[in-house]
This record gives structure tokens, sequence and C-alpha cells, in this order.
């Protein structure tokens, strides 16, 4: 069923919101990954599977692709242990492009060259489904 | 039709892929919410470290967190991460910050909570 309104309010009309403020703003695909040892999906929403490339290396696959690779990504990660401090899911230019269906990175710290596999790396996308 | 007004939006996806719960916490001194939503509390467990306790649950702790961060000074890198001492629970979730390579307190806490809720 769909049903076509240009905004939406709560019950009383305190507040509302223009509809495309959450098509726009919703996340169209998120996940929850333990990369550590046979990685796997914990949750998730529209990623089909996540596959471990290597150490530190995850992709993560799309069910419903991207319009374009224009989309917005998001990360959050946990430190391998207490001898490092700053880390992040990040793309690595050579390894892979973004691409519609496809989200591939690496878990790297800001001091060391070779990524790391850690227990969380959870990620979101924003941006218009094809 | 142009004003739909409802209680609860179930079974689609854009309810799959809205955040949940949000925070921006400025962790430092005395930590202080700027803006939130469904986010009850956030305690300060000491110097770079917030446990987040939501107004409503998860309904498991797998849901997805994302983060920002942001520090005053820091020139070199700055994170807000899931460390050694975090806990993710259903209904509260604790990070870290690091700036630097030091557990730092940030200006900017930053968290986007995505699953489904209890």
């Amino acid at each position: 069923m769909t049903l076509k309104t240009n905004r939406i309010e709560n019950l009383d009309g305190s507040k509302g919101i223009a509809t495309d403020y959450v098509i726009d703003g919703s996340a169209k695909a998120w996940a929850n990954l333990n990369g550590k040892g046979a990685v796997a999906l914990r949750d998730s929403m529209n990623i089909s599977s996540a596959v471990d490339n290597g150490i530190g290396d995850f992709s993560f696959n799309v069910s419903n692709a991207m319009a374009n690779t224009n989309y917005s990504f998001n990360q959050g990660v946990s430190l391998p242990s207490t001898a490092y401090h700053c880390f992040a899911f990040v793309l690595v230019d050579g390894v892979a492009p973004l691409m519609t269906g496809v989200l591939r990175g690496q878990v790297k710290a800001g001091n060391a060259a070779a990524p790391i596999d850690v227990t969380y790396v959870t990620v979101s996308i924003n941006g218009d489904l094809a | 039709m142009s004003n739909l007004n409802v209680t609860n939006v179930n079974g689609s996806d854009a309810e799959a892929g809205k955040a949940k719960a949000w925070a921006n916490l400025d962790g430092t001194g005395t930590i202080a919410m700027r803006g939130s939503f469904n986010v009850s509390s956030v305690v300060d467990n000491g110097v770079g470290d917030y446990t987040t306790n939501l107004t409503n649950n998860f309904i498991d702790a797998n849901y997805g967190w994302l983060t920002g961060a942001g520090a005053v000074n820091a020139t070199a890198d700055v994170t807000y991460v899931h460390s050694t001492g975090s806990v993710v629970t259903a209904s509260s979730i604790r990070l870290e910050g690091h700036v630097n390579n030091i557990q730092t307190d940030l200006t900017y806490a930053n968290l986007n909570l995505l699953g489904d809720l209890a």
C-alpha cells in the first residue's frame, strides 16, 4: 500500500515534517559487523552480505543498490587494543572504488599502515536508491 | 492530501532507516547535551568516557551506531570509538574519546543509532 502525503505530523499537530526529509533523511542501508575471526553481521538493513577481503578489509554488499556513487556513508569502529587510539573504517584509494552496490573499506589507524580486524565495524548509507 | 497526522509508522523501509536516537554532546568539563533525541541522559565515567542512556530501548544490542568527534587543539587523530571499557546494551552505549593517541574529553561526541526499538 502506498500512502502519499507531503507532510507528517504527530496527532496534536505540535510537531511535523515534510515527507521529503523523512525520505531523503532516512538511511537506506546500515550494518553492524563483527569483523574479528569469522566475520558475521550482527544486524543490518538492506545489506545482503559482508565480505572479509583480508585483515581489516571488508565489503558490504547492498541488496537494493544506490542510484549512484554520490551517497554518504558513516562509520563506527572499535579499537583492537589499548595500544591503539584512533581508528576508522575508511575508503582507501587504489583498493576499490565506491560502487552503487558495494561499500568497501579498511579499518585503519592514523599512525599504522596495515589494516586491522576489530570487533565492531558499523556503517550507514544515505542517498537515493536506484 | 497535504498533512498526515499519526502516532506510529510501522513496516516501511523508511522506518528501518530512520535514526532511533541521536545525540550531540559537549564532553568537556561538566558535560552537556547540545541536542538529542530518545536519549534520557549521558553519564561522564571519566576522561573521554561516556555512557549514553536511551529513553526507549532497542530490541537487542545489535543496532548500528555511527559516531562523529571533535576536539579543541587536536593536531592529529580524533575519534569517538568502542574500546576496551565500552559496553553496548539495548538500553545504553558506552564509548570513548581519543585524541592524539590519548583518551581525552571531546568537545563534540556525536552519536546516531539505527535499528529496531523494543
